[in-house]
């Protein structure tokens, strides 16, 4: 009974974000040391306007980070090195895809999309961390909006206007 | 429990989700208004419209205008769309619309509009609340002027009777020092919190009571009634308890003294405080043995209390003096400011009326105290009336020292800071110096330059200034700064004359994707 209770209300929490207006992500957690699929949802433009770009900074922790292609949209990846080295299945990484960039396709801002990638968390991150993955969308006319705000100590991401969105590392399902 | 139930339960928990806020994820942000913000039109429009991306539903909306004068707003929302309409559509000049609403996820955003009919008021904005009289600060000096002077001939008059007093000198019942004490205390923090609140001398609910127990006049009241309380308990009427006892209580309200004014906040700190419990529980001492003196002199046939109290009044005399003193120069460097500010006039007054003061207790001491004694009934009379001429000279010293409130020595440099406002603001990744200084149009140009976090030259990409009041319910103004051709960042019309009050929030694009927050009071 308690099971089924629990996961019941697991479930109420996560359909509790599936309407959203910003730019979130729709997987709320993820174990550390799996592959996480990051699916960024992307509910309105600019005040108006339509998005026409797409960039998302990849966080310290996230390994061998690969965007899904996406059909009227060009897909550029910036390379950079990690702050510290990580294990990934028994070999060191030092660097790795630091940006992702979709553009080139146009998103009115009356429609929703999602923008896919998938990585790794890295083992060395503990669960209990909350991950933000900053994005800057781009729109026509030379607006931006940039969901990058991390909140400082204290503070949730309903004290700012334009929250990063994240996801938190968990421990490892016992099997 | 049957598989039924539990299957309704868990249904109900899924449902319960559904109703769950969307969970920090979704808050509305306004896309446009009309007018837009800064706009300048030459006459009140009939609606104010404002455009969300998303529905909302309306908590407040209120206007204030260039007076200062907070009205509520008739509005209609549909879906993204709000409408306000003005009650007094006479207005001219500069106008702040602060709306606060709720979005479909639950979560309550604010913002405030700012646009101006005509010309932009000549005179800038004043914070809400300002101008409301001189009833409240009235108010506020009479009822600390009454707890002092109660405190004093109750906790003072205590240490008297239990020690210097004759042997069944009366004790005051717990109730006749219990309820008016804690009337007194009760309506100062009230009052207290009216002031912090920023309203004027109005019934407000239990809001400025929240408000003022937060802050030092909280910890004074308590010491205060703590002491108050030493005095009303059944075991202070016994003689030995007694004695100890109303020394605890002179502490107590001695040490709630070292929580208030402005004195407890000069520097060096433990000089000021030791001499402010020293100040204060003397003063309250004296004080209070007066009017059992004044008894004494027209009931007892024992004087010898008279004759103990002066023989040991010198003592505390002069560490009243002392701390004074040392008090008077701590808190005023500057000998310069003795006339010219508020503050220095009100020291002189007090001085003056010391020195009278002094006047007479050495006439009572060394011409009137050994006949009165010795059994001289003229020399008895006169010393009676004297003491009544003392009470009343210490009703007028605690009443002047009360005025402190509203002239601590901050207020000569506030004076000059009123002209350019500089603030600074930092974190661990950024700092910022602000500048707000006057504009011809009444309004404030605002100046920052952003450092990094060792003086470092740091090159934001945007940097945008959110100025709220909560005090006043105007919700964050939003300004987005550019570059000054002298370096730094700059924007005008930023409608804030009086900083009291207003809260900033500088938000800095470092890089495409790091946003630091440097925030700090402009009154700070
Ligand atoms: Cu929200």
């Amino acid at each position: 009974m308690l099971k089924s209770m629990a996961i019941a209300f697991a479930a109420a929490v996560c359909a509790a974000g599936a309407a959203s207006a910003h730019i979130t992500l729709e997987q709320s957690q993820t174990p550390s040391g799996k592959a996480y699929k990051a699916v960024l949802r992307v509910g309105h433009g600019c005040e108006g306007k339509a998005t026409i770009k797409i960039r998302v900074k990849i966080p310290e922790g996230l390994l061998s980070a690969k965007p899904m292609p996406k059909s009227g949209w060009s897909i550029e990846k910036v390379n950079a090195a990690y702050e510290k080295s990580y294990d990934l299945y028994g070999k060191p990484v030092r660097e790795g895809v630091s940006e992702i960039i979709w553009s080139g396709g146009t998103l009115a801002d009356d429609e929703y999309d999602e923008f896919v990638f998938r990585a790794t968390v890295a083992k060395e991150i503990p669960p209990g961390t909350r991950i933000y993955v900053p994005v800057v969308q781009e729109c026509a006319e030379g607006a931006v909006e940039r969901w990058i705000e991390v909140p400082a100590a204290g503070k949730s991401p309903d004290d700012y206007e334009t929250p990063a969105p994240y996801f938190d590392v968990v421990e490892q399902p016992r099997s | 429990m049957t598989r039924r139930l539990q299957a309704a339960l868990v249904a109900a928990i899924i449902a319960m989700g559904m109703l769950v806020p969307t969970g920090a994820l979704a808050h509305a942000a306004l896309k446009s208004s009309t007018p837009a913000a800064g706009e300048t039109l030459d006459r009140l429009p009939d609606e104010i419209e404002l455009h969300f991306n998303e529905p909302v539903r309306l908590i407040r909306a209120t206007a204030i205008d260039r007076n200062g004068t907070n009205q509520a707003l008739d509005a209609d929302t549909s879906g993204a769309d709000v409408r306000l309409r003005f009650s007094d559509p006479n207005i001219r000049g500069t106008v702040m619309v602060s709306y606060r609403v709720e979005s479909e996820d639950g979560h309550p955003v604010g913002g405030t509009l700012v646009f101006d009919i005509g010309t932009p008021s000549a005179k800038p904005l004043v914070a809400v609340g300002e101008g409301s009289g001189l009833s409240l600060p009235i108010a506020i000096w009479l009822v600390h002027t009454a707890t002092v002077l109660f405190l004093a001939f109750v906790v003072g008059g205590a240490l008297f009777d239990r020690w210097l007093g004759a042997r069944n000198s009366p004790t005051a019942s717990a109730a006749t020092v219990m309820l008016p004490g804690a009337a007194l205390l009760a309506s100062g923090l009230y009052l207290q919190g009216l002031d912090e609140q920023g309203s004027g001398l109005v019934f407000a609910g239990a809001a400025p009571l929240e408000i003022a127990v937060q802050g030092n006049a909280a910890i004074c009241a308590s010491l205060f009634f703590l002491s108050l309380l030493t005095i009303a308990l059944p075991l202070a009427r016994s003689k030995t308890t007694g004695r100890v006892l109303a020394v605890v209580a002179l502490m107590l309200a001695a040490s709630a003294f070292t929580f208030s004014g402005h004195c407890s906040a000069a520097d060096p700190r433990w000089l000021a405080r030791a001499a402010i419990f020293l100040h204060s529980a003397t003063l309250l001492f004296w004080a209070g043995s007066l009017p059992s003196l004044w008894k004494l002199g027209r009931t007892s046939p024992n004087l010898r209390p008279l004759s103990s109290f002066s023989r040991m009044i010198p003592i505390p005399f002069l560490v009243m003096i002392l701390a004074g003193i040392v008090l008077a120069i701590v808190e005023l460097p500057a000998l310069i400011q003795l006339l010219s500010s508020l503050y220095g006039r009100i020291l002189t007054v007090k001085v003056v009326l010391v020195v009278c003061l002094c006047m007479v207790a050495v006439y009572n001491r060394f011409w009137l105290t050994a006949p009165t004694l010795a059994g001289n009934p003229v020399a008895r009379e006169r010393l009676r009336r004297s003491i009544v001429f003392e009470i009343f000279l210490a009703v007028a010293i605690i009443g002047t020292a009360g005025l402190w409130r509203f002239a601590g020595p901050g207020q000569v440099e506030a004076a000059e800071v009123s002209q350019v406002l500089s603030i600074h603001l930092h974190s661990e990744k950024a700092m910022a110096q602000l500048e707000l200084g006057a504009e011809a149009s009444g309004t404030r140009k605002v100046h920052v330059a952003i450092m990094g976090p060792d003086f470092d030259a740091l090159d934001p990409r945007q940097v945008v200034l959110r100025l709220r009041n909560p005090g006043s319910a105007i919700e964050p103004i939003k300004f987005e700064l550019t570059k000054a051709p002298e370096g730094g960042w700059e924007v005008e019309g930023c409608p804030v004359r009086d900083p009291k009050g207003w809260l900033a929030d500088l938000e800095v694009l470092v890089d495409d994707f790091h946003a630091v927050h440097l925030e700090g009071g402009l009154s700070d």
